[in-house]
């Protein structure tokens, strides 16, 4: 509760110390304004208020669940995260598990071939996936897919007023669904693959591996059943990172592919000065952080007893 | 002989063009199908009442209409008024509105709709309507059809803003409920008597509007449905044309050196027509107010120092022509070519800056100065703050670049004025109002306002009488002789005038049949099946 209330502070005093106002913003994109108009504006937005006040109103609206009203978009601000929520989701979450499963899995690969040409061929595939920037990577996938062959939709969601109902519906978003989620999990997965690869090397040197290996194990119970889930845990916390930063979803990603996501919002709420919708977006964000972090820590003991006893 | 044969091959294929033309000019208009188009950036919200950005105006003036629009020479044509009268003294302006229009909701629309939007929309909330509907002081409805507006002085400037651009008529019943207008939820979602009504909008993605099969003229429009997608990204918006995704996009929708490229292809077209209203001049502001520029000397040097076809050429790829004064020359009313001009001369530049006592230093520089980018009006920008370093560097002065966004760039400018030159580009609509070079106009803190400090005295004069003058022989004769005084005092160089480009499928047509092209209504537009 404390960390939310530093978090709310924190952003409200960030976002006040950029210059300009969303009256700027506005006028600026109407071409021309006077100087009642500005007054008009600032006063309609709640501008003309003193800091401390516009604070102490931004406060007492938070302890309240209320996150206030975009005037810069006319609707409430709980509305606009909300509309935008589903786009995220289908969006980060199968890229999320996507690039662990995928990623756990060719670590595994890698580790239990160190050295021969297979482990060369994921490990040098996986530092040119995660040196690759992955707005090059979209528009590439948009110019060979959609462009020349002509295979996927070259972004938005869904097919726009194609009256879709059921399985019809759900086949038409996959199929804008492939190159965003891939170009969204590529960068992860590298990150995964080289991660769990270090990491099962690093397990497997352990006093209770080579234990396991007196013992007589084969090499296959040894690598699953001991290094394994050992070598899960920084997984685990590389997995809460990228959650984290689910609700934020991708600037880059949501721009290159029009995807109605939180990230664009975000970023339209900066350049806007949309103070009560970035802060809202700020807060919403830094309290899946909390919970994300809950889990993990939760996770931690289920996978390591020691943890929790400790 | 051969160049007889030549002329006359030549000659034909004219014939044959004009013929194909002719054709394809005679098409019937085909019912049916969904237009998409691209637009950008996405708007904040569907109403140019309440925030009259171009943005907000590609989707609204689909949905609402005006009294009038304008032809492709400027003049008025009927919409929701169907005949008007100006008085003599341009003291009283009468509508006459048109029988039997329906809000898309099924209500009547009448002239009290008309009186609401004025005196509360267009007049409080409309930034460009607060000073063109200033002086209407009074608005009377002796009936349900007829409107009549009294004013105060005579306001040449209002019957040229009654398009959907600038005043769209809006639903009394809807919105006067006596809370605040802005927060209405119908302003995202709004009912109006367009061909279009709206469907819906999905932040991010797209905009969905319906054919209105009540249109009151009866026929139109012509597809089923009229989509606008917004697409973030310049590459992608270039792939969703290319593919035929998107079979239109306004307002340079792709950067311009990818325009040539696309408009090879056989089944897109590229046109500059439609973007007479705004009628945009690219325009370097001086900071008069403190030096260098104060000095008018210094104005005139960077005037002769700027290259200016070379910054069409190559930023603008050719799309526009040289300006040669602050009113545009599709503005034939008003426009005149008889002013100074400034050719390109770098000698001349030098001889005036050493007049000017800024010699060069022993590097050879004369001046540091900083340029502030408009990067938020697009690439371009950044890169003609390039070309004018470079540039500026031959006279021997020194440019910083500096980049911002729009919020911080404009509070620079408008209120703290630190800022030595900048570029923007700078409408002047139909019958300009030239507010950016009146004294008067010096407002801190108001963006678009007065922000070079330039003020003279005869300018605000003659300003000011055209405003209120109803002659128009006068007219004329007052905006010639403050174009003539602005390009002599210099408080702006005026670069070219700005040729926005429509990209469309070969199989739209009739997208841009006004004034304001596609900030119409789209009410003739049709796809060939």
């Amino acid at each position: 509760m404390l960390v939310v209330f530093i978090i709310a502070t924190a952003n409200f005093a960030l976002v006040h110390l950029v210059p300009g106002d969303a009256a700027d913003v506005l006028a600026g994109e109407s071409g021309s304004a006077t100087p009642e108009y500005m007054q008009m504006l600032r006063q309609r937005f709640g501008l003309d208020k003193s800091l401390p006040e516009q604070y102490a109103i931004y406060i007492w609206n938070t302890a309240r669940l209320d996150l206030g009203y975009s005037f810069r978009f006319s609707e409430p601000v709980s509305k606009l995260i909300l509309g935008r929520l589903p786009a995220t989701l289908i969006l980060m979450v199968p890229a999320a598990i996507l690039s662990f499963c995928i990623g756990v899995g060719m670590g595994v690969f890698a580790s239990r071939r160190v050295g021969t040409w297979a482990d060369s061929v994921v490990s040098v595939a996986a530092v040119l996936v995660y040196a690759m920037p992955v707005f090059w990577v979209g528009l590439m996938m948009i110019v060979i897919f959609s462009v020349n062959l002509r295979w996927l939709p070259t972004n938005g969601m869904e097919t726009i007023a194609s009256g879709y109902r059921g399985m019809d519906y759900v086949i038409d978003v996959v199929q804008h669904m492939i190159m965003p989620v891939t170009a969204m999990a590529l960068f992860y997965i590298a990150l995964y693959t080289r991660m769990m690869r270090a990491s099962m090397l690093e397990v497997s040197t352990l006093d209770f591996v080579t234990t396991a290996r007196a013992k007589g194990l084969n090499d296959s119970r040894v690598a699953y059943g001991h290094v394994l889930p050992n070598a899960l845990l920084p997984m685990v916390t590389l997995l809460g990172l990228q959650v984290s930063t689910l609700l934020g979803g991708s600037i880059l990603i949501e721009t290159i592919f029009g995807w109605p996501g939180i990230g664009r919002l975000a970023y339209d709420s900066i350049a806007g000065r949309d103070v009560n919708l970035l802060m809202g977006i700020l807060l919403a964000s830094s309290v899946v952080v909390i919970v994300t972090n809950m889990v993990v820590d939760l996770a931690y003991g289920w996978l390591d007893p020691r943890i929790s006893k400790g | 002989m051969g160049i007889n044969l030549h002329l006359r091959a030549s000659l034909l294929g004219v014939v044959m063009a004009t013929a194909l033309a002719g054709t394809a000019f005679a098409q019937e208009p085909q019912r049916g199908g969904v237009l998409t188009t691209i637009h950008f950036p996405e708007p904040a919200v569907l109403s140019s009442g309440v925030n009259s950005g171009f943005v907000a105006a590609y989707v609204s003036t689909k949905i609402y209409e005006g009294l009038l629009k304008y032809d492709r020479k400027g003049d008025p044509m009927p919409v929701l008024a169907t005949s008007w009268d100006v008085a003599k003294d341009g003291l009283t302006i009468t509508f006459h509105l048109r029988d039997g229009v329906k809000w898309h909701d099924g209500q009547d629309f009448t002239a009290d709709d008309v009186k609401f939007s004025l005196e509360k929309v267009w007049k409080v909330l409309h930034s460009r309507g607060r000073l063109i509907f200033a002086n209407v002081q009074q608005v009377d409805t002796p009936d349900k059809l007829t409107v009549v507006l009294h004013l105060s002085k005579p306001s040449p400037a209002l019957m040229y803003s009654l398009n959907s651009f600038q005043a769209q008529v809006m639903p009394k019943h809807i919105f006067d409920d006596g809370s605040d207008i802005a927060k209405n939820p119908h302003i995202n979602a709004p009912i109006g008597t367009g061909p279009w009504k709206f469907n819906e909008w999905q932040r991010g993605s797209h905009v969905v509007l319906d054919r209105n099969e009540s249109y009151w003229d009866t026929g139109k429009p012509y597809p089923d449905r009229l989509v606008v997608r917004y697409i973030p990204d310049a590459a992608a918006r270039s792939a969703a044309l290319e593919t035929g995704e998107a079979q239109l996009g306004a307002q340079s929708p792709i950067p311009l050196s990818d325009v040539k490229r696309l408009a090879s292809l056989p089944d897109i077209k590229v046109t500059t027509e439609g973007y007479e209203y705004f009628a945009n001049v690219s325009t370097t502001y001086f900071n008069t107010a403190r030096k260098p520029f104060s000095d008018i000397r210094v104005r005139h040097a960077f005037a002769y120092a700027t290259d200016r076809q070379a910054m069409l050429d190559d930023i603008w790829y050719g799309y526009g022509k040289l300006a040669t004064g602050p009113i545009a020359s599709y503005n034939t009313k008003f426009y005149t070519a008889d002013v100074p001009q400034y050719p390109y001369d770098p000698e001349k530049a030098k001889a005036l800056l050493d007049e000017a006592g800024y010699t060069p230093d022993k590097d050879g520089i004369r001046m540091r100065l900083t340029y502030d980018v408009n990067s938020p009006l697009g690439a371009e920008y950044v890169r003609l703050g390039e070309l004018l370093k470079q540039q500026f560097a031959k006279i021997g002065v020194e440019l910083t670049l500096r980049t911002q966004d729009l919020a911080t760039f404009l509070k620079r400018i408008y209120t703290d004025y630190d800022y030595d030159f900048y570029t923007a580009y700078n409408g002047i609509y139909t019958y300009p109002i030239l507010s950016q070079w009146w004294g008067k106009n010096i407002q801190k803190g108001v963006p678009f306002s007065n922000s070079t400090g330039y003020a003279n005295p005869r300018v605000d004069e003659l300003i000011e009488a055209a405003q209120i003058e109803s002659d128009p022989a006068k007219q004329v004769e007052e905006f010639h002789e403050i174009q003539k005084i602005v390009m002599e005092d210099l408080p702006v160089l005026v670069n070219f005038e700005l040729d926005p480009v429509t990209i469309y499928s070969t199989k739209v047509h009739d997208h841009s049949v006004t004034y304001d092209g596609p900030f119409g209504s789209f009410s003739d537009v049709w796809i060939e099946r």
